[in-house]
């Protein structure tokens, strides 16, 4: 750049961007360097003379590292926000199924249930638990619902220990406050076959000892959740913790046959579920062609308009994006 | 079309239907008869108070099995000696047949021939069956004294002129009365009499007998055929009180088959000793030129559709005459007790098992063993497609299956799959050379079987001028150069052939499919048929069934090309101006059951649903296009190998090598190595049962079967049946019931024979010798495995995979619960150590049990993971910024 074009251009600041903008300059790099520009200009005031545009590896550097920011942010807000909005949909969508089901008796109680269909409506007051609808199975998927019954135990009501799995940060969380119970809460289950009221023996953290082993004939309930120690509690859990309830009022059921013996993989406590990597995969996808996709309207159409119509297209593919990527977390966070 | 197939079929009929040793009979026990006996007999008139022998025969007859027969069972009945047969039919079992001049009658009699068993009890002509009331009726409206009138050895009682007539007579039948008549009524097992009365059976018939013949499912009288030396063989199919009540055999009420050489009646017209009005007197000398007729016919010759002309003297007819009576050959039949004696001795509730029907023969045979047996109990098989099985027990709802092949994906539960039996499936033709015999043996390959399975023969030459696709393809099977190529002497085109252009196979979901197209999957000549080559003479695949994926559970049929120019011909009026039927399902028209394959096989019924029944009225429907006519048959069907044993149907023999000439022109066998199923091919193939580790059972290796040299005499479509049986969550006591029940069944239920708790033929004895060792060993194994019920399993490869690990209270979890073969087998079965005991189930009362401590589950990186994102969206909005505002002061220098 000669002296004189410098000159000109400086006299013509508006023009830089056009002036200097190489064709094949990608979207990105070009509104960085608008954008960087202007600040520049601004801080400057033409006191200085216009400077070289950032290199493009720089500029993709820094959009980079923004970009998997806000990603990084989207992906905690979905977390610890929008996963409990969901979860709440879910319950509420359950919950008048159930509701339907224990109307007309037809809520499954015995042989096999298929994964994901809700079982029964528990109720622990002193542990936060409201009206939550417990689905069959506890993958983390399952348990986006909230909290999952483990399949190859018996139904609350019927002989032998029953276990339930809930989630205690993301999805509503709502077990969130279990391990605060104390022994002699009541925590009550309605079932398919009546309502049931367990009373709390005990919370157990690790090294605590078991309970003793159940009578022929007796019922139990346990809770399984995660808690975090330190500057983890509340958001990062690194430990299970248990909590153990024997049936006070109710009497035991028979359980119909037919029950799984064996669990799909992930169901156990801590486990991920890995059957979301391929789903994560297909929303990323989606979402590949989705940025290629703007891109190439960008160059043919307003920016607004781009924008109005791939946000909400964007948003839905993040949002499953997320939600297959928490599948692969431990099902109890 | 039928008329000019029985005409084609009785041409060609000239010597016997005596040729042709089916194949099947190889896997049974040893072919020595059962019965034999040798009579002579004579025909010998009495002319003026001299007896004047005519003809002197020495008879012999044997049969190959007599004892333990089972309801719709065949058997063989075998003859020589006996006066030559003319004026033959195609079909012997037809009523039409007892017009043929010296026939070998057999039939099924209830009672003992035996003087001194009481007169209820002993066989006579009115126990015999006969399908129709024509066989057992005879009358003469011009003459009185025809030959059954004037027989030397008749009770005075039979000679009269209306002999055995219904007393009140029937006024139904009134037309039937002549100037002579003679009754012979059935009289059924609950002592009712059925006297028939002729054609119209106006005198009332059993329920189970018909006016016309053939029946849907034919009689079992037979007027066998001698041959010109005087021998022959018949196939006969027995029928218990399950089939034929009126008949009535059972194992308590005893029966025999009567074998009846028909060698003429002895005439007497002098009748010195009957009344008068029963001599003939002047009418003697017309009464003895009609009695002591010798044959219409030449030995050997054909009735060529001419009824009514045959020397009723000499003709089976006559059978219950006593001229012929007393020349019978009876032989004693026992039987098993029926199938369901189970539920009629026994109604406790019975340990069901689900699944295959080619297990149907051997449960029929060991189930009484159980029920009859007090310290045992009842088991019942509930006969489904496998894959159905496999599901019900996959999800819970039942508690064992029978399987003939393994699940294609592995179960998820705890099931052990312990092999009890090992058979095959087999391609069962009735096919009938040129001279109208029985083809001996015919040979199919893996090509040859996907033709007929793949709708690729356009069946006739309408179709083959309408469809394009299939235009240069053979009409059907018989047309087909490699078919004929493969089976010299077979006729190389059949007039209505639609019946030979697909085979009869099953349309519900089924084990016996995935193994017959495993078979044609692995072959390679098959394979590129498929994939759209066309074989050496130019015939290609259906374009629908291109590059069918195989295998498969169900056999689809795809093609949905609807000629319709030919249609709105009229040609079939049931199809006239139908616009949305395909023709070539019709052809194929697949059942939902092997026990009505097996039963159309054996009564050689095309199944093709294209004939139109009560065409051009409102009624009309398409029905089966029925019976073939013996001498012209040609029909395929696949079934199982005991069905084809107990029915005596005849197997094809499978291609299993090719050493030369593969995908080329051939004009014979050469260089192909066919198999048919006998002990020595199934052993065989049981050699190369290999065990595979995921699936938990032996499988069939297809691909080196067509290599090895063991394989070129293994029988391609060997079955290892298989129980399946949960190792987990069963009630105690049903799991000892399955646990005895596998015992029994690689014990001695693997004992080779016709009675209760034995292995029925068709079925491979799983010997040591036989090479079952490996088989039943893994068998008891997976008996006690059952029997404890702890969820240890068995394993093909050795060892026994632990129980699994439920998530316990106690919240440790870590051992692998997944399907089979997933996690790592450990020899030793037991908890694994890590974990406390599991006690998601009720513990029993005053059970003591160590207290351990809670044993957390770490959330490990997982856990980890938010504040690792967390992190990341620190640092890249923070360092996003910062570099660009760094790079910017950088260049801005």
């Amino acid at each position: 750049m000669t002296v004189t074009e410098a000159n000109e251009v400086a006299e013509h600041p508006d023009d830089l961007a056009v002036l200097e903008e190489p064709e094949e300059t990608p979207g990105f790099a070009r509104r960085v360097w608008r954008g960087a520009s202007e600040r520049a200009r601004r801080l400057t005031q033409a006191a200085f003379r216009p400077r070289e545009p950032l290199g493009t590896t720089s500029a993709a550097i820094v959009w980079a590292l923004t970009v998997f920011g806000l990603l990084a942010v989207w992906a905690l807000l979905y977390a610890f926000v929008l996963s409990g909005i969901q979860e709440h949909r879910t319950q509420s969508v359950l919950y008048a199924q159930l509701r339907q089901e224990l109307a007309q008796a037809t809520a499954p109680f015995g042989g096999s249930i298929e994964p994901g269909s809700p079982l029964f409506v528990m109720d622990a007051p002193t542990g936060g638990v409201h009206g939550l609808v417990v689905v069959e199975g506890t993958t983390s998927s399952q348990l986006t619902a909230g909290a999952g019954h483990l399949p190859t135990t018996p139904m609350p009501g019927q002989a032998g220990v029953s276990v339930l799995l809930g989630r205690s940060v993301t999805f509503g969380a709502p077990f969130r406050n279990v391990a605060a119970m104390h022994p002699g809460d009541i925590i009550t289950v309605t079932t398919g076959q009546g309502e049931f009221s367990y009373r709390v023996d005990d919370v157990r953290h690790v090294g605590d000892k078991l309970p003793t082993p159940l009578a022929g004939g007796q019922s139990r309930l346990v809770l399984i959740t995660s808690v975090g120690s330190g500057w983890r509690a509340g958001w990062a859990p690194q430990q299970t913790v248990y909590v153990d309830a024997s049936l006070q009022k109710g009497a035991v059921q028979p359980a119909p046959a037919g029950r799984a013996t064996a669990l799909v993989p992930g169901s156990q406590p801590m486990k991920g579920d890995s059957s979301g990597l391929v789903v994560l995969v297909l929303w990323l996808s989606a979402l590949l062609l989705l940025v290629l996709g703007i891109m190439w309207a960008r160059g043919r159409w307003g920016s607004w308009q781009v924008w109005l119509s791939a946000v909400p297209l964007v948003l839905a593919c993040l949002w499953g994006a997320t939600q297959a990527a928490v599948w692969l977390l431990p099902n109890l966070v | 079309m039928r008329r000019r197939g029985v005409v084609a079929g009785v041409l060609v009929l000239g010597v016997a239907l005596l040729a042709g040793p089916s194949s099947a009979g190889a896997v049974g026990p040893s072919d020595t008869p059962a019965f034999s006996k040798t009579e002579t007999i004579s025909r010998a008139h009495l002319v003026a108070g001299v007896s004047t022998p005519v003809d002197t025969r020495t008879v012999t007859a044997t049969v190959s099995q007599t004892t333990k027969l089972r309801d719709r069972q065949a058997i063989t009945v075998q003859w020589s000696g006996a006066h030559p047969t003319g004026g033959l039919v195609a079909d012997v079992n037809s009523s039409a047949a007892s017009q043929e001049e010296y026939p070998v009658v057999v039939m099924q009699c209830r009672g003992v021939d035996d003087s001194s068993a009481p007169t209820a009890k002993q066989v006579s002509p009115q126990t015999c069956w006969t399908q129709t009331p024509l066989e057992r009726f005879q009358a003469d409206y011009g003459f009185t004294f025809p030959p059954y009138r004037v027989d030397l050895w008749a009770r005075p009682a039979d000679r009269t002129a209306q002999a055995g007539q219904p007393d009140p007579f029937p006024s139904a039948c009134e037309g039937q009365a002549g100037s002579a008549t003679h009754w012979v009524p059935f009289v059924a097992a609950d002592g009712h009499a059925y006297y028939g009365g002729g054609r119209s059976g106006c005198a009332g018939i059993a329920p189970e007998a018909s006016l016309s013949s053939p029946a849907l499912q034919p009689s079992n009288t037979t007027y066998g055929v001698s041959d010109l030396s005087g021998n022959g063989s018949a196939k006969f199919v027995v029928q218990t009180a399950d089939t034929n009540a009126s008949l009535g055999c059972s194992d308590t009420v005893a029966c025999s088959l009567v074998i009846i050489p028909i060698m003429g009646i002895s005439c007497d017209t002098d009748a010195a000793k009957l009344p008068v009005e029963d001599q003939p007197g002047d009418a003697a000398a017309d009464a003895f030129a009609l009695c002591s007729k010798t044959g219409f016919y030449k030995p050997g010759d054909t009735a060529g559709g001419s009824v009514d002309v045959e020397d009723l003297a000499v003709a089976g007819q006559l059978w219950w005459s006593e001229s012929n009576w007393r020349n019978r050959i009876t032989v004693p039949l026992s039987f098993s007790q029926s199938a369901s004696v189970c539920s009629v001795f026994n109604s406790a509730v019975p340990a069901y098992v689900y699944g295959s029907e080619t297990m149907a023969q051997a449960t029929e045979q060991w189930g009484p063993h159980f029920c009859l047996n007090s310290t045992l109990f009842k088991f019942q098989h509930v006969q489904t497609g496998e894959p159905q099985a496999k599901n019900l027990l996959e999800s819970g709802s039942i508690e064992a299956a029978f399987q003939a092949g393994a699940p294609q994906t592995p179960f998820t539960r705890r099931v052990v799959e312990a092999p009890v039996a090992v058979t095959g499936f087999v391609v069962a033709v009735e096919v009938d050379d040129v001279h109208g015999h029985p083809a001996a043996t015919v040979k199919l390959n893996p090509r040859l079987l996907a033709k007929l399975l793949s709708e690729s023969y356009p069946s006739n030459s309408s179709m083959k001028a309408a469809y394009a696709a299939l235009g240069r393809n053979p009409s059907n099977i018989a047309e087909d150069p490699e078919f004929q190529a493969l089976n010299p002497g077979l006729p190389t085109s059949i007039l209505n052939g639609e019946q030979a252009a697909s085979i009869l196979t099953l349309s519900s979901d089924s084990d016996v499919i995935w193994a017959l197209t495993s078979y044609l999957n692995a072959d390679p000549e098959a394979r590129a048929w498929l994939n759209g080559t066309p074989d050496p003479w130019g015939m290609v695949v259906n374009p629908r069934y291109e590059r069918i994926v195989l295998p498969v559970t169900n056999w689809p049929l795809l093609d949905t090309f609807i000629p319709k120019d030919w249609y709105a011909t009229g040609t079939n009026p049931c199809l006239t101006g139908k616009q949305g039927v395909p023709w070539l399902p019709l052809v194929s028209s697949p059942v939902s059951n092997l026990a009505t394959i097996t039963l159309d096989m054996q009564f050689d019924i095309a199944n093709p649903l294209i004939s139109c029944s009560n065409a051009q009225l409102p009624n009309q429907k398409l029905v089966a296009m029925g019976r073939q006519a013996p001498g012209n048959r040609f029909i395929f069907g696949i079934t199982s190998l005991p069905d084809a044993e107990r029915y005596q149907l005849s197997t094809a023999a499978l291609q299993t090598q090719v050493s030369s000439g593969a995908g080329t022109k051939f004009t014979d066998s050469t260089g192909r190595t066919f198999v048919a199923p006998s002990y020595d091919s199934l052993k065989a193939a049981v050699a190369m049962l290999k065990p595979d580790k995921t699936l938990n059972t032996w499988l069939l290796p297809y691909a080196s079967m067509r290599t090895s040299s063991t394989g070129a005499g293994a029988y391609p479509g060997t079955l290892l049946l298989s129980m399946d049986v949960a190792v987990e969550g069963l009630p105690k006591a049903d799991a000892a019931r399955y646990a005895t029940l596998l015992r029994f069944a690689v014990g001695s239920g693997q004992t080779p024979g016709l009675g209760n708790g034995q292995l029925p033929p068709g079925y491979l004895p799983l010997t040591t010798t036989n090479g079952g060792a490996a088989l039943t060993a893994f068998s008891l194994r997976a008996a006690n495995a059952v029997a404890n019920q702890t969820g240890a399993l068995p394993l093909v490869t050795g060892g026994t995979l632990a129980p699994p690990v439920p998530a316990t209270t106690g919240g440790a979890g870590t051992g692998g619960n997944g399907g089979v073969g997933t996690p790592p087998p450990t020899t030793t079965p037991g908890p694994p150590t890590t974990t406390p005991p599991p006690t998601t189930g009720p513990v029993v009362a005053g059970a003591t049990q160590p207290l351990g401590s809670t044993t957390g589950v770490g959330s490990g990186a997982g856990g980890l993971v938010l504040p690792l994102v967390l992190l990341l969206a620190l640092v890249g909005l923070l360092a996003g910024p910062l570099t660009g505002l760094v790079l910017r002061v950088r260049s801005g220098r």
